[in-house]
């Protein structure tokens, strides 16, 4: 597999505070790889500089060995608080993107349907983000970027506001909506199980600034609820005796 | 159930029709002089001569192109300037300073100062009103375009969004109704402006008229000139308020 995205020696500060400290991850093309570390580690800020909505005072990101500054349509974004839209409907909030490369009305709302269908959300169209529950906001903002197509989604603690059986609906939706679309995955998690469970590679990060603690390679096909627990303690074990 | 449909449409008329009455009343007790103390039927009289006379068009268009032309003019640039000082710090440094140093002054009391620039004429008037209007919609800009947050800038960017896009999709749909809260304040205080300058001194226009009915002591003229401005500002509000109910829908409270 070859290497999609990486980010090479990133450090990040903000005025005096170092929050990311020559930071080096490599994805390869279709890999998952979950980040885990504990609160105000720089995790979002890893999420931000890798999008190119913050400049790192150091460092750089590659997308398929091009080094990229500014952010780009082939690098998707899912935030915390989904931040949909408010003055846009479910459907224009998902149409967003096709819109500003003026797609045909017809292309659109085709595309736009079969994602709302998709998310079940039928007879949500006209509804706007305040009127929704958050689960459903979460999937509108989940179709906002999936539908552009991008190569890589990053994603900040996206399902970190949902209650537990909303959690893994919405994981079984995401898990379905990525498919066969081979879309290369950086999600920053503080759950370890769900970590456990969607990635290919868990990144372990220390305490600010944020340093690759241990990087945990996980074999979806084989692995074993034991080896499952067995990850798990390992990842808490990091956890608790950093710094 | 019928009764409680009627409501407030009925208390709006009953408390109207009380008010005249009252009015009625108290002019017909004859404690006041009618000619200080018009009863309602003679300034109804009064607005029908001037509707007649079709002088209550032609104060009327020049208010109201007074108001419009002004109201365009300070609306855009405070919009303009609102943007740019909401996003562009440098331009804030250089600019915000400047404007919140001219803005506790209260438009009224540049009238004098405007009359010697340019005159009794429309330019005056139409200054004045620009010049009232333009704070509120700038301050309201300024603080709309403050809040808009970062990440949604930052989704619209990665779904490929241009910065030219990036305003007309992003900030300014968000800023709206800030914009729309300035624009009304900014009708309000038009219409303070209106009279102040046709005060000072004008050719026609619906306050000019009922300070030339002051000079012949025609209250009945006054205040059928003062309740007609009421109802100039009253409709003007309305219509803008109806007109831009659609654009802030989203924002409202369900
Ligand atoms: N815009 C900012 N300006 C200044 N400091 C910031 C800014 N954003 C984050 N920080 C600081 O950087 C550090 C890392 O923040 P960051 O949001 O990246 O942490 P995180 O790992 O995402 O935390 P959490 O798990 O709580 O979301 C924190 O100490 C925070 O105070
Ligand atoms: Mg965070």
């Amino acid at each position: 597999m070859t290497e999609k995205l990486r980010i090479r020696n990133l450090s990040v500060k903000y005025d005096k505070l170092l929050v990311v400290k020559n930071l080096d991850i490599s994805i390869k093309d279709g890999e998952f790889i979950s980040l885990v570390g504990s609160s105000g580690c720089g995790k979002s800020t890893i999420i931000n500089a890798t999008a190119g909505f913050i400049k790192p005072i150091k460092g750089n990101i590659f997308l398929d060995n091009i080094q990229i500054n500014q952010p780009t349509q082939k690098i998707g974004i899912i935030f915390q608080n989904f931040e949909l839209f408010p003055w846009k409907t479910v459907f224009e909030n998902i149409a967003f993107g096709l819109r500003l490369h003026s797609t045909g009305e017809k292309e659109i709302k085709k595309r736009v349907m079969d994602y709302i269908k998709s998310m079940e959300l039928n007879g949500f169209e006209n509804y706007y983000p305040r009127q929704l529950s958050e689960g459903m906001k979460e999937r509108v903002g989940l179709a906002r970027t999936i539908i552009n197509n991008p190569e890589v989604v990053l994603m900040d603690e996206p399902f970190g506001a949902l209650d537990y059986l909303t959690k893994l609906k919405m994981q079984n939706f995401l898990t379905q909506l990525l498919g066969n679309k081979k879309i290369t995955v950086l999600l920053v998690t503080h759950d370890i199980d769900e970590a456990i469970k969607l990635s290919n590679k868990i990144v372990v990060l220390s305490k600010r600034p944020a340093r690759i603690l241990d990087i945990i390679p996980i074999d979806k096909e084989k692995i074993s609820t034991e080896d499952k627990i067995k990850i798990r303690e390992r990842i808490l074990h990091l956890l608790q005796n950093d710094g | 159930m019928i009764l409680k449909k009627l409501h407030p449409t009925f208390i709006i008329f009953f408390s109207l029709f009380s008010l005249i009455t009252l009015w009625e009343f108290v002019s017909r007790l004859g404690i006041y002089n009618a000619n200080l103390f018009p009863s309602p039927i003679r300034v109804l009289e009064a607005l029908f001569s001037m509707v007649y006379t079709g002088e209550l068009f032609i104060d009327t268009y020049f208010s109201l192109l007074r108001i419009i032309l002004g109201f365009l003019i300070g609306s855009l640039l405070g919009v303009t300037l609102g943007v740019l000082s909401g996003r562009i710090r440098l331009f804030e440094l250089f600019f915000g300073h400047i404007i919140n140093l001219l803005r506790p002054i209260p438009p009224i009391a540049i009238v004098p100062l405007a009359m010697l620039w340019f005159g009794i004429g429309e330019s005056s008037k139409v200054f004045l009103i620009a010049f009232g209007v333009f704070f509120p919609v700038w301050i309201s800009t300024h603080d709309g375009v403050r809040d808009v947050k970062k990440e949604y800038v930052w989704s619209a960017k990665s779904l490929g969004a241009s910065d030219r896009q990036i305003l007309t999709k992003i900030i300014l749909p968000y800023t709206m109704p800030f914009i729309i809260t300035g624009l009304r304040v900014g009708i309000g205080i038009a219409f303070v402006v209106l009279v102040a300058s046709e005060l000072a001194g004008a050719y026609a226009g619906v306050m000019y008229k009922v300070s030339i009915s002051y000079l012949v002591f025609r209250a009945d003229k006054m205040i059928a000139g003062l309740i007609w401005l009421g109802i100039l500002g009253y409709s003007v509000d309305r219509l803008f308020v109806l007109s831009t109910k659609r654009l802030i829908r989203w924002y409202k409270e369900s």
